[in-house]
Order: C-alpha cells, then structure tokens, then sequence
C-alpha cells in the first residue's frame, strides 16, 4: 500500500483535501490549528491502495508547539517510506506557504504540489506563477479548490499519477550554509544563526519566482470587516453580543423539536406498556427504566445540536481568532494566552477535543494552564443538566422578548469563564515560565461558512454524544432499574404487607412506591452517602444521580428522570416530578436553594472520566488530571454549600 | 529614510521591512514571512496597544508589540 501524506502550513486546507480524498470527516475549519493530530484515511483509485496521511499544519521544520512537533517527527521518521509528499497551500500566500515546502524538498522525497484556493487567487497573475515554479522546481502543481468536491477526480488522478515522481531538489541548495537535511536531522540543536540564514535564503530563492508581496488595500473586504470586529471597543460589544445572542436564540429554537421528542418517547412508553403484560418485571424495566433513562438524555439533542452548529459557524467564518486577538491582553493577565480563546470556546461542546486543541500553545505553561482550566467551560453535557434545573427555576411561561431562561443560561456560561479567569490566575502564580511567551495568531480571511462542513461536523458531534451518552445511561438505566426496583426481601415485603390491606387508591398506590424505592439497594446506597451532601441542600435521590453521573454529568437527569418514573405513575416530564418531589417533611425537595446548589456544583464539578483520559494521554501524568479532579471537586461542593447555606 | 519600528506606525500605514533585529524569536518572525524588503502595513491595535494586526504577504499576523519592536521599517507612504 502507498503511503501519501499531506502537508503544508496551518489553515490552507489540508484536512479539506484529506477528507475529499478518503471520504472522512474530519474537522475542518477556518482557523489555524483545527488539525492537532495526525489522521489516517484510506484511497482506492484503479485497484491501488494508498494511506493518506493528514499532517497538523507547521510553518516551518523549526515547531512552535506540540502539534508541529507531531508533524516534523512524523516525517523524520517515515521519509524513507513517503512514496508521495502532497505539500497543500493556499494558493493566496505561496510565497510565505513556500519557506516549509523548499526546507523539505531537501529530504529527497517525491513531491506534488496542490494550490488550493484557486478559486480565491487572480487566475492570470496566479497561472503565471505556476508555470514558473513547475518549470524552476520540477513538481506538479495542480490549481485546486476544496470548497467543493466537483474537482475530485482531477485530484485523484493528479496524487496517482505523480506519486512516483521525484523533484529536483537543487533549487533551494547552497554550498555558502550547512545542508539542510543535517539541520532538518537535528532541528532542536540547530543555532538562531544557521535557522535565520537558511530560512532567508530560500526566501530569496522564493522572490525570484514571485512578484512582490503585497498589503491589503482599504477596499479589501477582510480589512474592512476587521476594521470593526477588531475595534478596541466595539470588538467587545460585538462579541459580548454574539455570545448573548446565542444563548437567547438557543432555548426557544430548541423547545418545539424537544417538545416533539419528549411527547415521542411518552407514546413509546404507553405504547409499549399497553403491548407488553402490566405486571411483568420486563414492562417494568423497560417502560421505568429504559425508556424514561434514554428519553432524560435525548430529549437534549437539539439544544445540543443547535449548539455545535453555532460554534462550527463562528469558527468556519474565521471569528474565532480575532476573538483570541480581542482576549489575548486580559487572557495574559491571568496567566493563559490569546490562543487559549480556542480551547476555551471548544470547550462550550466538549472538554475533550478542547484540551487536544490547546497544543497548539506554544509555551508550556500558558498551554497546561489552559488545560486545567478547560472543563470549566461550560460544555454540552452541562446542557442538559442546566435546561431542568433552570425550567425548575421558572413556573410560569416566559413568553417575554428577552427569555429569563436564556439570560439564567447566559449567566452560567459566564460564571463557568470567570470561575476559570480566578482559577488559572491563581495557578500561574504557583507555576514557574520554562519558555518563551512568543505568540502569533494568524488571522483567517472572513468566509461564508462551508454548509457542508458546519453540518457534518455538528451531526457528528452530536451524534458522538447521543450514541456515547446512550450507551453509558442504557446500562445505568437497567442497573438503576434493578437497584431501584429490589431491596432487601424483609424491609420489600414488610412495605407489601404494609399497603395489602389498604384500599388501592391513586395516594396509596403513590406512598407504597416511594416507601419501596427507599427501602430498595438504591435507597439504601442513597441514604449512606446522604450525609455528605444534606448540607448542599440534596436528598438521597439526587445522591445516587451525583454518583452515577461521576462518569458523564448528562447521566444526572436520566437518572432522576428512571428514578422518578419507577417512583410516579404515568409518563410525567421530569420537570414536573421534579417540581413536585417531596422530602419527608412533606417540604420540597427543590427550592431555590437546591437549585442554585446544584448548579453551582454541576458547573464547577469535574465528573467526566474521559477529560481525566485526555488530561492523562496530554500531560504524560496521572498528576495533572489528580489536581484537575480535586481543586474543581473542591470548588463545587465548598460554593454549592456556601449557596444552599446561605440562601436557605 | 529613517529607520522606525513596526510597532510605531501609524494605524493604517504602510512601510517596508528593512530589518529584523537579533532576538530570541528572530527565525519565528522570518519564517512567517517578515524579512527584509517585504512591505508590511500595521493593521489593527488591541485596547490596550498591547497586540498588533500586521498584514504581510496577504496574510494578517496578531503579535505582541514587545516582539513587534524588532521589527524595523521605513515608511511607504510619507
């Protein structure tokens, strides 16, 4: 099988040309830095397989972070079998894009060369300049835009025709400085002088193939755009409202296809119980347990998708790094980085590809600073945990043109940020700077975003979730079911014996189900870890949903939502059992006081194992996801009580 | 022409790269394009002029202004 890999500088569409070539999905944006890993994908073209190999982005063989480091060594280490290295640029800027493809040329290796963006460039000045590098350099060049897929033969044929081909590579050669392949060889080693004096030497090779560079002129409409979006002020308004506007548009866009979804899985629920026999241990399972326990989590999706297609536009449009230029003066302050914007508003979806995304922070401190601080952000599993408490704050309709749900949400998406401004100002205080705090953000020419991409990217995510989230509550579900359902045989008969005799009414039937769930395993379990969570304001109920959710927060309301089902009677929204759930005391369960402790633990408690997972493979440490762990499980229960106390 | 550095343009003005004085991150700044006869505009400025927008090559840069004080320029278009 041939091995072809894609390389090139950051955001000139390598992943685009790699998801094209192999049919993937990889994510693609327009941004510098999406690609932090090296993906795979397979290509059949005339019965020959190749491996495509998609490379993150480097500007030069000299990495500046984690992610470039990833792209040099792979190349180091697999050059002697690259039957074809695919150097992609943006067909915009070849003379800067160009500095990496003549230090590479020197490794020897069978090279072609995609320009894509071709349909951004002037094609007669553009054309001209291909002709003179395929004549001068001896490689292909194929003009290319992989904004759309109707070009997709062509680039088939191109890499399968070409990939035996081997470029001249005396070009960017000089007998004056040390051979490029030695310093290549040893990059870390390499002296300023030598590294400066090659790099200027191929851009002197460059201008012979190039006209001059130029700047943008005031008409340039990325200019223009920026002129506003990048103003010392009205950049902050703007941006405070985009996110604003966000989170205002998300709850009522969401509630009719939620609305749908729950009165769904309610006929399901009916449907099945009136098919299956009424006592039977498998209606129970499946109509209290299964049901109401995926119902609790997938009635989310459109929030959550809504979400993710928010995201995906802001960053395809090329927002995102001028809102890292926007951060970058406050963000230093606090010990992170402009570049820490991007792993910050990833983390609104999920923590985890977000931590992957801090690589490409070049210093070391700033880039394990905005790891910790991550999953501080408020992600999509918080959503659904956010949506119940939030509709349990409000009974009435919000039918007002700025929706208090929205504002409540609004207002937990900030806290999430300045808990984690407070938290990684106090952690750059304890941590000593190993490097330097050299940073560059490259900005992006402002695009319509690709449709195609924003979609398949949200579909993805949120099928990731619905398929990761159902998995683990279909388990919790049944075990929850079983814990819930049975107890020890003396207490689970003496409730029985209890009720026989008691005339079967609706408020008897009612009492008899609560007295059995907290005498089953569940409720004993529940009322051991009471205790420890009375002071916040929970009762043994919410107790087994902390626990269970300690692997995946979306699994607190499937949880409470198979809890209260096995409970209640009929197919109630969880929002209304939980409004009318009880304490012993006949008081409420959820007041005020609970809610705002709930929240404030939900948003600040780190109960994800796959954030500890990623926190694990980036660090190389069990140390950092300890600490990660405890200083944010330490931080919610100590506000959440101090909230519960003091509102109570 | 008088030598000034990048980081004391005016917003919106244009000049040309004439040198790149020695410091840490000199090669970084080469490699992303600013060398010497190259015509760099200063673009944007943070709040507190603390990030500078240069556009070169048709590319924009965000950097920080004590790393755009290496960046020595004479003026396009006094």
């Amino acid at each position: 099988m041939g091995k072809i890999v894609l390389v090139g500088n950051p955001n000139c569409g390598k992943t685009s040309v790699f998801n094209l070539l192999t049919g993937l999905k990889s994510k693609v944006s327009n941004l510098s830095g999406t690609t932090v890993e090296v993906n795979k994908g397979n290509l059949e073209v005339n019965n020959q397989q190749f491996e495509i190999v998609d490379l993150p982005g480097t500007y030069s063989i000299y990495p500046n972070s984690n992610e470039e480091e990833e792209s040099i060594n792979f190349l180091l280490e697999h050059k002697d079998d690259i039957d074809l290295l695919v150097y992609v640029a943006d067909a915009n800027q070849l003379f800067r894009n160009f500095l990496f493809l003549g230090q590479l040329l020197s490794l020897k290796m069978p090279t072609a060369i995609i320009a894509n963006m071709w349909d951004k460039v002037n094609k007669k000045e553009a054309t001209r300049d291909l002709d003179k590098i395929q004549e001068e350099l001896g490689i292909p060049i194929l003009p290319f835009s992989a904004r759309s897929n109707r070009e997709l033969p062509i680039l088939r044929k191109f890499i399968v025709e070409k990939s035996s081909l081997k470029p001249k590579t005396d070009y960017f050669m000089t007998k004056d400085l040390p051979a490029m392949e030695d310093l290549i060889e040893h990059t870390s080693d390499t002296n300023q002088v030598d590294r400066s004096n090659h790099t200027l030497f191929i851009y002197k090779c460059l201008s012979k193939l190039f006209d001059k560079n130029s700047v943008p002129v005031d008409s340039d409409r990325t200019y223009k755009w920026d002129k506003v979006l990048l103003h010392p002020i009205w950049g902050f308004v703007i941006f405070g409202i985009v996110m604003f506007l966000m989170f205002q548009i998300l709850f009522p866009l969401a509630e009719f296809p939620m609305q749908a979804i729950d009165s769904l899985f309610q006929r399901l629920a009916d449907f099945v119980g009136g098919q299956l026999p009424a006592d039977s241990m498998v209606t129970s399972l499946i109509v209290k347990g299964i049901i109401p326990g995926i119902a609790g989590v997938v009635i989310f999706t459109p929030q959550i998708a809504l979400l993710f297609l928010f995201l995906g536009i802001l960053e395809d449009t090329g927002y995102v790094s001028r809102i890292s230029f926007l951060m970058d003066s406050t963000l230093r302050k606090v010990g992170l980085n402009g570049k820490s914007v991007i792993p910050m508003v990833g983390g609104f979806a999920c923590s985890i590809p977000a931590i992957m995304s801090a690589r490409t922070i070049g210093n070391k401190k700033e880039r394990l600073i905005t790891m910790l601080i991550t999953p501080l952000m408020a992600c999509s599993a918080r959503l659904s945990v956010y949506t119940v408490l939030i509709s349990l704050l409000f009974v009435k309709e919000d039918n007002s043109i700025l929706s208090q749900r929205g504002l409540v949400f609004f207002a937990m998406y900030m806290f999430g940020i300045v808990v984690a401004l407070i938290a990684s100002w106090l952690l750059s205080k304890r941590m000593k700077n190993t490097n330097s705090d050299f940073m560059v953000i490259e900005m992006p020419r402002y695009r319509l975003p690709i449709w195609r991409n924003v979609r398949s990217q949200a579909w993805q995510k949120t099928y990731q979730f619905i398929k990761g989230a159902g998995m683990v509550i279909f388990v919790v579900s049944i075990v929850l079911w079983f814990l819930a359902s049975f107890g020890p045989k003396s207490k689970m008969e003496a409730v029985s014996a209890k009720y026989s005799a008691k005339p079967q009414t609706e408020q008897n039937i009612r009492l008899q189900n609560a007295e059995k769930l907290e005498n089953s395993f569940a409720g004993h379990i529940g009322k051991v870890i009471e205790p420890a969570i009375e002071p916040l304001g929970y009762d043994w109920k919410i107790g087994i949903a902390l626990i269970t959710s300690f692997a995946a927060r979306e699994v607190f309301v499937g949880t409470l939502s198979t809890i209260y089902a096995i409970e209640g009677e009929g197919n109630e929204r969880i929002v209304s059992r939980l409004r009318k759930a009880k304490r012993q005391d006949g008081k409420p369960v959820y007041t005020l006081g609970t809610i705002i402790s709930l929240l404030l633990f939900y948003s600040l408690a780190l109960q994800c194992m796959s954030t500890l997972a990623v926190m694990k493979k980036e660090t190389g440490t069990w140390k950092w996801p300890l600490l990660q762990f405890l200083y944010m499980g330490a931080l919610a229960y100590i506000l959440a009580l101090i909230a519960y106390q003091t509102i109570v | 022409m008088e030598l000034v550095k990048a980081s004391h343009l005016k917003l919106g003005e244009t000049a040309t790269i004439e040198l790149i004085e020695p410091n840490e991150n000199m090669g970084k700044l080469f490699e992303l394009g600013f060398i010497k006869g190259v015509s760099i505009k200063k673009a944007h400025i943070s709040f507190d002029g603390l990030n500078i927008c240069f556009a070169i090559n048709n590319t924009m840069f965000a950097v920080r202004n004590k790393d755009s004080q290496y960046i020595m320029v004479t003026r396009e278009t006094e």
